[in-house]
């Protein structure tokens, strides 16, 4: 099976290159005199990958991964991902200026989270009184029930 | 046969596409007037579930509105037996079993429509609407809504609005990487005997012997206090500060806290930072040699110190936001009138 699968995919690979060269440069009478099995060969290999590229041109015939993978138009827009990945994760880990600006200075000192249990039971009320006040156009809606639920937990 | 198995593939990836095509999502203006006037033309009882990580609080809801009167009572079905009352804008808390209340009238508890304030005409430039799937929530139909921020400073929320009443049933507080913080919903909610819910929902006279706790707020003028605002987290303006005071029933003087608090709002999320020196206002009993944070739901706190004095960020927001909150506090001189009197 496996031996199977490498000779298709050399016989495709052979087919593609022929292809090219005879929509290229190779026309058959530009070529040394062949045999005509070989230019039956010829023809079903050019007509294999006329099918081939028409595939490749038609993003349904063919597994989309594959398809990408094949296109070096995926290779740009990986790069161009990549790129762009690694600016947003330094764009999210930078420290963040009011207004939505990212600040170049120093970041801010380090952040120790506290659980709930070992913060100061006085912040409770903090807590109880933010919610008791806090504005939001839910609040009504179900804010306020929520707030209540919260409080004194 | 496979021919048949793949168009059944493409028309159930394409279902929510379009249906999210044939029902044209409202504006978030228009959604928002709708929830306000549904909570505030509707009413109903029912068994509120509010889920946090391990945390889990349930409470029974009665919810009356005839006109301009609006009565709500929460009774928490957890912990300490505690019962709310509102009536307009007036909230009273009673536990029975200390015998004891506090009651507090709110200049602004974001009753319809004095809610949509100045956050109100920015909110659309921060959350898009984004229409759901409908599902079944306490036994009934419901719409689905994601108020879906637009950037990384703020949470998204999930709704389920009841199809026939326009009543939220469920909301969910969605984190910036889509962890869902918290989640309010009904278990079982019933529209029907409007009576017998209006008569639940009236505070009853308080039990002989028990203690009553006014409270107000006083208005405080954060520049009078030497406090500034640079520029805040884009979205959030400031609404007003305050400083809470405490009197017992009778001539006893008023207590005033030792922090004042600011709030800001978006529209829909909310930030307090109090400002002190006192315990009140940390995390920890100990002097913030670096800042710390806590959570709980969706409700975060931050707190560390800003030239000597502890400040404490409080909100519905991701530490970021928060943190930022804090940084474009900018000290002031202090102007020596800030302090009033007590009236």
């Amino acid at each position: 099976m496996k031996e199977e699968t490498q000779q298709t995919m050399a016989s495709q690979s052979e087919a593609m290159a022929w292809s090219a060269a005879w929509d290229d440069e190779c026309a058959p009478e530009a070529l040394p005199p062949v045999s005509a099995q070989a230019l039956q060969r010829w023809h079903d290999y050019a007509q294999i990958g006329h099918a081939m590229r028409r595939n490749q041109a038609q993003p349904a015939a063919q597994p989309p991964a594959r398809r990408a993978a094949n296109s070096p138009r995926w290779w740009v827009a990986a790069a161009a991902s990549g790129v762009a990945m690694v600016w947003g994760v330094w764009l999210v880990s930078a420290p963040v200026q009011p207004g939505g600006m990212v600040a170049t200075q120093a970041p801010a000192p380090a952040t120790t989270w506290v659980a709930l249990e070992q913060a100061h039971p006085q912040h409770a009320e903090v807590l109880a009184e933010h919610r008791a006040v806090s504005p939001s156009a839910l609040r009504m809606p179900v804010g306020f029930a929520r707030n209540v639920a919260w409080s004194g937990q | 046969m496979r021919l048949v198995l793949a168009g059944w593939v493409w028309l159930l990836a394409m279902a929510p596409a379009a249906w999210a095509q044939s029902s044209p999502a409202p504006t978030l203006r228009e959604l928002l007037v709708q929830l306000n006037q549904a909570s505030v033309g509707q009413s109903y009882r029912g068994t509120m579930v509010v889920s946090a990580g391990e945390h889990m609080m349930t409470a029974k809801i009665w919810h009356a509105c005839s006109g301009e009167q609006q009565r709500e009572r929460v009774e928490n079905l957890n912990g300490l037996k505690r019962i709310t009352w509102r009536h307009n804008d007036t909230v009273t808390t009673v536990w029975p079993n200390q015998a004891r209340a506090v009651t507090r009238r709110f200049d602004d508890l974001g009753i319809f429509p004095a809610a949509l304030q100045v956050p109100w005409h920015s909110v659309a430039q921060h959350y898009t609407v984004q229409p759901q799937p409908i599902r079944r929530v306490a036994g009934r139909q419901a719409q689905g809504v994601r108020l879906q921020a637009t950037d990384a400073m703020r949470f998204s929320y999930n709704l389920l609005i009841d199809e026939q009443t326009g009543v939220v049933l469920k909301l969910q507080t969605v984190a910036p990487d889509g962890a869902v913080l918290e989640q309010t919903a009904y278990s079982d909610i019933a529209f029907d005997n409007v009576a017998a819910i209006t008569q639940h929902a009236r505070l009853p006279a308080l039990a002989n012997g028990t203690r009553l706790t006014v409270e107000r707020s006083d208005p405080v003028d954060p520049s009078a206090m030497g406090w500034r605002m640079g520029q805040p987290v884009a979205g959030f303006h400031p609404l007003r500060a305050y400083r809470l005071a405490r009197g017992q029933d009778g001539d006893a003087p008023w207590a005033l806290a030792p922090d004042w608090q600011w709030l800001f709002s978006d529209g829909l999320a909310s930030i307090s930072l109090v400002i002190g020196q006192d315990a009140n206002a940390a995390l920890s009993g100990n002097d913030l040699a670096e800042p710390v944070a806590v959570r709980q739901g969706a409700t975060l706190s931050y707190a560390r110190m800003v030239e000597g004095v502890r400040v404490t960020a409080v909100g519905e927001a991701p530490l970021p936001t928060l943190q930022a909150m804090v940084a474009a506090l900018q000290r002031m001189a202090p102007n020596t009138t800030a302090e009033q009197p007590l009236k």
